[in-house]
């Protein structure tokens, strides 16, 4: 086990380098022609922008401002704004908690919903239910998430309160002031962006419940519990269940890279503060190095995620296991 | 959203292929597609947009008679079904139907090319990565980690800020990201395939790599690439939409779906249908490329129903 | 390879704990700063503030004798007692960047810095200075070279530390001292040069003596916030610059404290118990940063923020509300759009060179009917290059220009540009064609560049719109100058009608607006000129003279001055905000207070 897991190390390896080569050849393509501080002060005189690409670094040679950039990387540091200097590692770290609350809610709604989902579909196979049910799935996996979002909006927000009905709050994580304690006020924020980003997970995992149980179902020892004179539900919510979940188990594994980058258009629309909304922001300001930064940060926790889940299965999988 | 791209990748598992996909493979696989009623639906409603696309300045110039950006300011907020509107008009007064037709330009436009350049790159990659194997796959695979490790709604974004996206540029974008998981495929397929005997042989005779890659190989990975272009299309109408919306792709005045969007949430109390029309018009379009896509799959491989 | 899993990285340690602060190069007061949504817009921050001219215009040529004591057109001058406790919600579109007291680079930082940290001076809604921790206006020499300022007494910091002069000469020092240079501030360039020397002759005493004379110092330079030595003069002038006060300014004098700030979300206050004037009737005051401008002016509805300038597009929808007053005045501020003028590039030289080709595409365009759809009427058709407010304003600009298709189609008849076959004028074998240039993300400014488009196509122009990023189209102006056409937004600080920046062979390169290389030895003349007094009855013929040959010339025609759109909760009394106080000066926030107290 110990040789597979070192050879996964060592592939990993180039991949770090190349995303970090690709993200700071993108850079500096990118911050050409860019003269930071610029858009804030047009009197800018020479001597101050020389004085601010100083500051920022941006005065030396290409190979020593990689250098310097992965040493940096490599103590957590991600450079940089371009715009007002800040770090963007503190950047990440003030917005990562908010993104993790949003995408992990919309990852677990998806699964608590899915199942039921796809279980109905599964043992009503043909009926009218389950063709309803798969032709929402087909549906919701066509809707734009962004419209799907504005459309909540508009209706739970600006139309009920129009209509002076109670109504749900548009946007942010928390009424201010409150200092994020109060849960239910958290939960009334959160229950529109989770539900717009759990939609297509939703639609996905639930059809794949239903194959995947239907499949199960079909299964020998399945058949064989029946014929033992078990009562059909033990078969199906005892036996077939578990062994259906367990490849949503995986699919679900699958989405966890998308933790960080997943919520980004959601937290656009709902103007929620994670990172994928601060990516965003500085985009359109041109801050080339915190875009930069933000990616190479999620690009390096893919990688880190799969070379995790890489020791998981040695350690999981017998056949890698004993080698 | 979660990532478009991510999601589908996957779906398209190695399907087991006859020793050569002959000529009895395609036909096998077109009558099954044919027999699929709603397959055959939404291929007749992708084609629709389609021709709507291709001829939009016809439709404009006849029917409608306006262009998309003829602007009324004084008719601003129009309401379907007034005169000259059927679907209303916009913040400038400009026809909402027209621009509905124009930015079906955008959508299938951006849509195919995107798709075929993916499908282009990637087919090349995995088949060269497939043949060769040894250190230039290694290279190749690797490379393809690097792109598959950067979550791609953040290179689309990092790409519009570098490069003015126009019509062909934004296809590029999305293509750029999207050959990854196609290369995978390809090779995947390709390791398979080239241990053949029929491989073997032709080589024997004496047949050049290119000759084995192309008139050999190619062939007998087509099926994957039709049947993970088909699924790819809708992700890459949605992935474009998103980024309009955003602002980060098609600029006003060139309409697109995605765009008049961007700010109908603004005008919403002046008139609550311009959030409508185009959203509607996204899902159809992507509802239709999905159940096609869904159709071209079955056809391929019957056992995945 | 099926599951994936990511460690994300825990917050606490993992990351260096540094602090943000970079010097952030603002535009000085004056002319030279551009409009804020430029910097911070989200995607959806839309339409500018715009309100009704016609109120404004109406007090606004009262004088500035009535605005100085009515502070604006808010709520009247109340005469109830004020309530005591409370908090006040403010929204916002963007949030703040730093508290960077000499080097904020966007109006918010502004606004939440001269609400804690007070100058020797301030500045009143109409834009006149008015003393702060100076106890009255300074005495002037007679050659306008020595600024002397006397201190209110018993001035202390929130801590209780006393403020003296000490603490005025530690901070204008460090914005000239050679020995501070080290510092990174934006004003340095606009006071190395021209400030001999700082000095405290006693702790209640200032005096600034200058080399030359700078005729904008009093209205551009005594607002700046007074920092404390006892906190800070310890630290090297290089270390200052990253220093955690920036974004925790734990020592304030201004008429609020700092408590905390929750990023992207809100940044909270508490009263100065020390402040000089007197503790707040406020408790507290938030900002709260709210996503855009239709949620604004929801929260307006519902009550969840007090006060916030809701989208003009919301604003008409948010005057039928009974809890709010809805109010409109004039911004100092214009959008105009300018040509590139320079000889060496031939096609724009060829298209914009002649004085009546401009006319004409000026006349082209029907201003009043773009205000309203583009505004919502909130802005108001703009003649002069000076905004209405100002004291050198000339109302009767010459020439004014009046919607007329019809005599711009002949000015270009006669200018030699022929109707070619598409309907595009050709002269000389060149398309009448270019592109316009505005920043992306500004709905207004994107909706103004296509209704522009489509108003040139009907006289044989033709102009491509390009929203571009705000940081390029600020480079094409000030370096590369490779565009044709650019819209744009100004927007004043103050009320010192310099704009050498702007229309000026000084302004000409790197350092400066004037982006059309627009040169007239007569305008050159004229604006320095009135920068060698401080006396306005001598400056203030010389800027009419310029308004006028600036409008004949139309090297960047005015198009509009947008408004300023307020809601304000009806408990909310004494929000005497106007149109120079909005972000230049918040001390009047002291005598806000909320009718419920809560």
């Amino acid at each position: 086990m110990l040789k597979y897991l070192l050879s996964r190390v060592v592939a990993t390896i180039p991949v770090v380098i190349g995303v970090t080569v690709v993200t700071f050849v993108v850079m500096h393509i990118a911050a050409g022609s860019y003269v930071p501080g610029l858009d804030l002060n047009p009197n800018l005189k020479p001597e101050d922008e020389e004085a601010i690409k100083r500051y920022l670094g941006l005065d030396r040679p290409w190979p020593e401002q990689y250098l310097t950039w992965i040493g940096g990387v490599i103590h957590g540091d991600f450079g940089r704004s371009m715009i007002d200097g800040s770090l963007v590692s503190r950047h990440i770290g003030d917005r990562l908690p908010a993104t993790l609350e949003l995408t992990v809610t919309a990852i677990l709604l998806g699964v608590l919903i899915s199942i039921p989902l796809g279980v109905t579909g599964a043992l009503r196979r043909g009926s009218k239910l389950d063709h309803a049910l798969t032709a929402m799935s087909v549906g919701g996996f066509a809707i734009p998430g962004f419209w799907l979002g504005l459309m909540l909006i508009l209706f739970f927000s600006v139309q009920l309160q129009a209509w002076g009905l109670p109504f749900l709050p548009s946007g942010g994580v928390m009424t201010p002031g409150t200092g994020g304690g109060d849960l239910l006020d958290r939960i009334v924020h959160l229950i529109m962006p989770a539900t717009v980003l759990s939609f297509v997970y939703l639609s996905i995992w639930s059809r794949f419940t239903r194959s995947s149980m239907l499949e199960v179902l079909a299964q020998d020892y399945v058949r064989t519990a029946r014929a033992k004179g078990m009562s059909e539900r033990r078969v199906v919510y005892l036996h077939a269940l578990r062994n259906a979940v367990i490849p949503l188990v995986t699919l679900v594994g699958l989405e966890l890279p998308s933790l960080v980058a997943g919520g980004l258009i959601v937290e656009v629309v709902f103007s929620w503060p994670g990172i994928g909304k601060l990516l965003y922001e500085r985009a359109i300001q041109t801050d080339y190095s915190t875009v930069l930064g933000i990616t190479t940060f999620a690009a390096l926790l893919v990688v880190a995620g799969n070379l995790l889940a890489d020791f998981l299965y040695a350690f999981l999988d017998p056949r890698i296991r004993y080698a | 959203m979660i990532d478009p791209i991510a999601v589908e990748a996957p779906q398209v598992p190695a399907q087991p292929v006859p020793a050569h996909v002959g000529r009895s493979y395609w036909r096998a696989a077109f009558s099954r597609l044919r027999r699929n009623r709603i397959g055959m639906a939404s291929g007749a409603l992708l084609l629709f947009f389609v021709l709507v696309a291709l001829t939009a300045p016809l439709i404009a110039g006849f029917i409608t008679h306006t262009n998309y950006s003829s602007q009324d300011l004084t008719n601003t907020f129009a309401s379907p079904l007034s005169p000259g509107h059927l679907l209303g008009t916009d913040d400038l007064g400009r026809d909402t139907l027209t621009r509905l037709l124009f930015g079906a330009q955008v959508s299938m436009g951006i849509g195919f090319l995107a798709v075929f350049v993916s499908l282009a790159i990637g087919a090349a990659v995995g088949l060269v990565a497939g043949y060769y194997g040894g250190l230039i796959d290694g290279l190749l695979m690797r490379f393809v980690d690097v792109i598959l490790a950067i979550p791609s709604i953040f290179l689309f974004i990092l790409m519009s800020i570098l490069f003015k996206p126009s019509t062909v540029t934004l296809a590029l974008i999305i293509a750029s990201v999207g050959w990854g998981s196609i290369a995978r495929l390809v090779r995947g397929e390709v390791l398979s395939v080239r241990t053949r005997d029929f491989m073997v042989a032709t080589r024997a005779l004496g047949a050049s790599d290119a000759r084995l890659i192309i008139r050999h190989l190619l062939p007998n990975v087509l099926h994957v690439l039709i049947v993970f272009g088909s699924l790819y299309l809708g992700s890459v109408i949605l992935t474009e939409a998103a980024l309009d919306f955003l602002g980060l792709g098609i600029n006003p005045p060139i309409p697109s779906w995605g765009n008049m969007l961007t700010n109908s949430e603004t005008f919403f109390f002046h008139s609550r249908w311009l959030v409508l029309w185009p959203g509607v018009t996204i899902f159809l379009a992507v509802l239709a490329a999905n159940l096609f896509g869904n159709a071209v799959r079955d056809a391929f491989d019957p056992r995945l129903r | 390879m099926m599951a994936r899993k990511s460690a994300p990285p825990s917050k606490a340690g993992a990351f260096g704990e540094d602090s943000d602060h970079m010097s952030r190069d603002d535009a000085a007061e004056g002319f030279g700063q551009f409009e804020r949504f430029l910097q911070e817009w989200s995607r959806r921050d839309f339409l500018k503030r715009a309100g009704g001219a016609a109120a404004y215009l109406a007090f606004m040529a009262g004088g500035a004798e009535l605005l100085a004591a009515a502070c604006g057109p808010s709520s009247a001058p109340t005469s109830l007692t004020p309530v005591k406790g409370g908090k006040l919600i403010e929204g916002m579109i963007s949030d703040i960047a730093n508290f960077a007291v000499l080097n904020a680079g966007d109006t918010s930082s502004q606004q939440v810095i001269t609400l804690t940290f007070d100058g020797l001076l301030g500045i009143a809604a109409n834009g006149d200075n008015i003393p702060l921790l100076a106890s009255a206006l300074p005495t002037v020499s007679s050659d306008s070279l020595t600024f002397t300022f006397k201190l209110r007494p018993n001035l202390k910091f929130s801590d209780g530390h006393a403020l003296t002069a000490e603490d005025v000469v530690f901070t204008y020092g460090l914005m000239f001292l050679p020995e501070t240079s080290d510092f990174v501030s934006r004003y340095r360039s606009d006071l190395e040069g021209y400030i001999q020397s700082v000095t405290a002759p006693d702790p209640q005493t200032v005096v600034f003596k200058f080399s030359k004379v700078q005729a904008s110092f009093l209205d551009s330079h005594c607002r700046r916030g007074i920092l404390p030595k006892h906190i800070l003069g310890n630290v090297t002038p290089k270390a200052l610059n990253t220093h955690d006060f920036w974004s925790n300014p734990t020592v304030v004098n201004g008429v609020f404290k700092f408590v905390k700030w929750d990023k992207g979300q809100q940044v909270v206050f508490a009263r100065n118990d020390n402040y000089w004037a007197g503790p707040s009737n406020l408790d507290q005051y938030i900002y709260k940063v709210v996503t855009d401008a239709v949620v604004l002016a929801q929260q307006l509805k519902t009550g969840e923020i007090d006060v916030g300038q809701p989208d003009a597009s919301q604003f008409d929808n948010l005057k039928t509300v009974t809890t709010i007053d809805a109010l409109t005045f004039a911004r100092p501020s214009f959008v105009y759009y300018l040509y590139n003028l320079d000889k060496a590039r031939t096609s724009s030289y060829a298209m914009f060179s002649d004085k009546n080709v401009r006319k004409a595409l000026h006349m082209a365009l029907d201003r009043p009917t773009m205000a309203k759809a583009v505004y919502f009427a909130y802005a108001t058709p703009a003649d002069s290059v000076q905004v209405p407010m100002d004291w050198a304003y000339n109302p009767n600009v010459s020439p004014k220009y009046k919607y007329d298709k019809a005599g711009a189609q002949k000015l270009l008849d006669d200018a030699g540009w022929a109707k070619g076959a598409d309907g595009i004028r050709v002269k000389n074998g060149q398309r009448f064609s270019f592109e316009i240039n505005t920043n992306s993300g500004n709905k207004v400014r994107e909706n103004l560049i296509q209704v522009m488009q489509q108003q040139w196509k009907e006289i044989g122009v033709e102009a491509q719109p390009r929203p571009i990023a705000f940081q390029t189209l600020v480079t094409q102006l000030r370096t590369t100058h490779t565009f044709q056409v650019i819209l744009l937004g100004i927007s004043s600080g103050d009320t010192d009608p310099d704009q050498t920046s702007l229309w000026t062979t000084k302004g000409i390169g790197a350092g400066g607006l004037n982006g059309m290389q627009y040169v007239n030895p007569e305008v050159d003349r004229l604006m320095a000129e009135a920068l060698t007094t401080t006396d306005r009855a001598k400056r203030k013929p010389l800027y009419f003279k310029i308004q006028d040959i600036l409008a004949d010339e139309l090297p960047g025609p005015i198009l509009f001055y947008p408004s300023y759109l307020w809601g304000i909760n009806k408990r909310v009394k004494n929000f005497n905000v106007g149109p120079y106080n909005e972000y230049q000066g918040r001390a009047w926030m002291k005598d806000v207070f909320v009718t419920d107290g809560k």
